[in-house]
């Protein structure tokens, strides 16, 4: 317990002392010393007392062992030993009291103390929170300490460049701190605190082995080493002027505040990556969502339905009805439903890629084996191995009512046949594209459409989706749904459909994207 | 310069709180006056008495909340002189608002800040 200046009031103890000493007989002084200043007098005499008075009594104020002050008392002379007696019982009364009091404003000024760091230590976390970029928090950090008059002189940032393995020095305050910090960085010490994995304090730079003796301003210096998550960021360092500078609790002041900070620029970096990464998404979504057609062509005889749903924001899914002829109400119609492994971003940019391939390829030659041959080498050259395309492209004669088709990868398509009310399945006639060059092409029998004949290109997401007991919706699910619909137009089906795996998922995640191209023949024979 | 013979009340009945103001304010320059009354009505009547310069309040207290002891300080024209600094519990702005009602000067929020509480404390007792 300290025994710091400022725990008893002058005007207590001299209303303590006055009453002490109108109790005794006239002409009796009194005194009391605290802390080395005289505190309290009482008596005409009071003010001139001193230890060596003679007649003087002399009586310590001790507090846990350490002398606090003294209380000087004179009585008259001629005074009665009673007098004396009763003198000595009052002042020893005193100077319970005066102990007593002591030690409760000493307790309630070390809980002020406490109360004031914690909060220094809640304004000082709240100041760091004001920064929105990681280095504005480390220079906030430094702030805190430069503002402080009982803390350090000097103070610097050094960040850590990681590809060099050195320091560069970031931020820093006091009477030519720049030069200082930088003097300090070429000396062994620094070298030193550079490797400790803890910080610490030199207080009388002079007795350090290490120190060189540069800047000569610098008398003790407290280091912390900045890290998150294992990784080095930079080193927090403050200097003082005197040779006493840091305590431990400037040492774990700092520790503190420096978590604090190091944790506020973290997620103030995971902010601004999530942010810029949802704008690339944002972006990617943009282009993705502008490719596929949204004006579907009309097909004399037919209809169609078109839908895509990503399960993120960009998906690896895609579709698309190419006119292929500038007669494009009767000309062949190409059809394109295409879904990249996975999805995502990396998908996203592949499918889409695929499709303006596709669209190109049609543009040059209508040949459907040329057009797939050329997309899938030109696939094979660019995508990652472990990346393919399953893709559904085929050409519609709408005269001869023909359905040509590839199904690389991606299948079952199925096929309605409106005169028999069966669905019949069509596999998957040849790899995915971007697997092998040259992928061996045989054509597969056509569709041949009849009037109220429906063709569903579906993706995989459809009838793998899952409720939430872990069941799929399955492809037979799809199949009842479309061969019990009372024919239906190709819009009807698709919104049954999608009602169908809303109804069967039932709120569970969608897990995969979603894209269908429903073609039905309404027309009955070209004439 | 502090005012000579400063009186300054904190009236609050949490006794913690009571204590460390009375710390923050010892140390104050001139050594002023500190009171202390731990509700309401008691700090009505200190203040009525004593005519400080500064009063630090609490808002919710028994007997008689920090309101109520502000208005009646407020309509009597012999404490003009009191500037009323009302203590309120952080996120309780609503306090404010009621409190600017019925006249006090100065709002700070619990808990408070010991250098700001004696910032104000001075800015006040040098310009009353």
């Amino acid at each position: 317990m300290s025994s710091k200046a400022g725990y008893l009031k002058a005007a207590w103890v001299s209303q303590h002392l006055d009453l002490a000493v109108s109790l005794l007989p006239a002409g009796t002084a009194a005194a009391v010393r605290y802390c080395g200043k005289l505190l309290a007098v009482a008596g005409a005499a009071g003010p001139h007392l001193a230890d060596d008075t003679p007649l003087v009594r002399s009586y310590p104020l001790v507090l846990e062992g350490n002398e606090i002050g003294i209380i000087l008392l004179k009585l008259p002379p001629g005074a009665a030993e009673t007098a004396a007696e009763w003198g000595g019982f009052l002042v020893h009364g005193l100077q319970g009291m005066i102990e007593a009091h002591h030690a409760r404003y000493a307790v309630a000024r070390e809980a002020l103390e406490s109360y004031r760091e914690m909060a220094s230590l809640r304004r000082a976390v709240t100041n760091l929170h004001d920064f929105l970029k990681p280095s504005e928090v480390f220079s906030a950090l430094l702030k805190e300490f430069g503002g402080r008059k009982d803390t350090a002189d000097f103070g610097a940032v050094f960040l850590s460049i990681a590809s060099t393995g050195s320091y560069d020095l970031a931020q820093c305050f006091g009477d030519d701190a720049g030069q200082a910090f930088l003097m300090l960085k070429n000396s062994p010490l620094f070298a030193d605190m550079a490797n400790r994995e803890t910080g610490d304090i030199v207080n009388d730079l002079l007795s350090s082995p290490l120190w060189s003796g540069e800047p000569a301003s610098f008398q003790a210096l407290l280091w912390l080493p900045l890290i998150s998550h294992n990784e080095r960021l930079g080193l927090l360092m403050l200097a003082s002027r005197r040779a006493d500078g840091f305590s431990s609790a400037d040492l774990k002041r700092a520790q503190t505040l420096s978590s604090v900070a190091i944790q506020r620029a973290h997620l103030l970096e995971s902010r601004l990556s999530k942010l810029n990464l949802e704008r690339d998404l944002a972006i990617a979504r943009d282009i993705q969502q502008k490719v596929l057609p949204t004006n579907i062509c009309s097909i004399f005889g037919y209809e169609l339905a078109v839908f895509n749903q990503p399960a993120d924001e960009t998906g690896g899914d895609i579709y698309d009805v190419i006119p292929l002829s500038p007669d494009t109400l009767n000309g062949p119609v190409a059809l394109l439903v295409a879904d990249a492994t996975g999805h995502g971003i990396g998908p996203a940019l592949s499918v889409t890629q695929a499709r303006s391939m596709v669209r190109m390829a049609f543009r040059f030659d209508s040949d459907l084996e040329a057009v797939i041959t050329q997309v899938n080498n030109q696939l094979r050259d660019d995508l990652d191995r472990s990346r393919f395309i399953a893709a559904f492209i085929g050409v519609l004669d709408p005269q001869s009512h023909r359905l040509d088709y590839h199904a690389c990868g991606l299948g079952p398509a199925l096929h309605f046949h409106a005169d028999t009310g069966l669905c019949e399945q069509f596999s998957a006639s040849t790899l995915p594209l971007g697997v092998i060059p040259d992928l061996q092409l045989d054509r597969p029998v056509p569709m041949i459409m009849k009037e109220g004949d429906i063709v569903l290109l579906l993706t995989d997401g459809f009838w793998e989706c899952n409720n939430a007991a872990g069941d799929m919706l399955g492809i037979g699910s799809i199949i009842r749904l479309v061969t019990a619909s009372c024919r239906p137009t190709a819009a009807e089906l698709m919104e049954r459909l999608i009602a169908e795996t809303i109804r069967f998922t039932n709120g569970s995640p969608q897990a995969d994207d979603l894209t269908a191209v429903i073609l039905k023949r309404t027309s009955p024979e070209f004439s | 310069m502090i005012i000579e013979n400063a009186k300054i009340v904190i009236v609050d009945d949490e006794v913690h709180i009571r204590a460390l103001l009375e710390q923050t304010l010892e140390d104050l320059e001139g050594e002023p006056e500190i009171m202390i009354a731990a509700n309401g009505a008691e700090g009505l009547a200190l203040i009525e008495r004593e005519r400080p310069q500064l009063v630090f309040l609490d808002v919710m207290m028994p007997l008689m909340n920090g309101y109520d002891v502000c208005a009646a300080v407020r309509s009597n024209p012999e404490l003009t002189a009191t500037t009323i600094v009302m203590l309120t519990a952080k996120g309780q702005e609503s306090d404010r608002v009621r409190g600017l009602d019925v006249g006090a000067h100065y709002f700070t929020t619990k808990p408070f800040d010991p250098d700001e509480i004696l910032e104000l404390a001075r800015r006040i007792l040098q310009t009353s």
